[in-house]
């Protein structure tokens, strides 16, 4: 559920001009075809930590790393990648 | 109590917990397997003080069980390229996950906990998301999350979990991202014609309004 609210907001920013990336977990990815989300990095974690454990700080930023880069790179549409 | 209501009890029901409301979606055999593989590695953990297996084990039953979604497809594809670098565009985070500032919540000054939530949940589901807005000096200590669709206990004990606005603001220090004033988080258990229909496009216009040039978007 919340994974197909994040991809209907993605869909709507990027009708509005606004590129996004959005970070899924693994579980729900296949979300992310259905709903053909513009640029999506995959995480291979528990529902409910999507970027990383807690207190892990050095995972966090390496999603959010990840992220960023995949937003900077992709060039088409539905650009999927595992973390 | 048969399995099948064991599993199903987990769905919002007598044992009702977001960690573990896959099993009822699940079928008898896969659920049985999943339950007991996850007490084998739990038992050897009590010796090897290991919790990773549990988790990984938690993590494939999760993985498995998610995996027959319904999730209606879409013909198009909507896509804007990216036209400055990263250190030039004005980045914002928003997360589905349900966080808001303490002191700021989007259900009023009485609004339910955690625990309380899980029994809303078709209100929810039922009604139109709200943006909370998070300035972007918020530390982690000012932040709480409440979600009826998964367990935000975890976001409670860390923010960065769902919402990493903290590891954002290390990376503009470093000068790699350029952040927006104005970060956003909603509750992602919600009506879906209403948020495609209406909500979204409107947030959309919200924040072009507020400046923001591209966005870090997280589920839950």
């Amino acid at each position: 559920m919340c994974h197909e609210s994040v991809g209907l907001v993605a869909r709507a920013l990027e009708r509005a001009g606004i590129p996004t990336i959005s970070v899924f977990i693994q579980a729900f990815a296949h979300i992310a075809g259905r709903l053909r989300v513009p640029r999506v990095l995959v995480t291979p974690h528990l529902m409910g930590r999507t970027v990383g454990p807690v207190g892990d700080r050095a995972r966090q930023r390496e999603v959010v790393e990840g992220a960023l880069r995949l937003l900077e790179e992709a060039s088409v549409p539905q650009t999927i990648r595992d973390v | 109590m048969t399995f099948e209501q064991f599993r199903k009890a987990f769905y919002y029901g007598r044992f009702a917990d977001m960690q573990f409301k896959f099993l009822a979606g699940m079928d008898d055999d896969p659920a049985a397997e999943a339950v007991a593989e996850v007490l084998a590695r739990l038992g050897e953990a009590f010796d090897t003080g290991d919790l990773t297996p549990v988790r990984d084990a938690v993590y494939r039953a999760q993985v498995a069980a998610y995996v027959g979604d319904d999730t209606p497809e879409v013909d198009d594809a909507p896509f804007t390229a990216m036209t400055s670098s990263l250190a030039e565009t004005r980045l914002a985070l928003v997360s589905a996950g349900g966080v808001f500032r303490i002191g700021d919540d989007p259900m009023g000054p009485d609004g339910p906990t955690q625990h309380e939530s899980l029994k809303l949940i078709k209100d929810f589901l039922r009604s139109s998301p709200t943006l909370s807005l998070i300035p972007k000096e918020t530390p982690d200590s000012a932040l709480t999350a409440r979600h009826p669709g998964y367990d935000a206990l975890t976001p409670q004990r860390d923010p960065g979990t769902v919402f990493p606005l903290a590891v954002l603001r290390e990376l503009e220090a470093e000068n790699t991202v350029r952040l927006a004033d104005q970060h956003y988080a909603f509750t992602g258990a919600t009506s879906q014609v209403r948020l495609r229909e209406q909500v979204a496009p409107q947030w959309a216009q919200r924040l072009l309004a507020d400046g923001v040039e591209a966005c870090l978007l997280v589920a839950t």
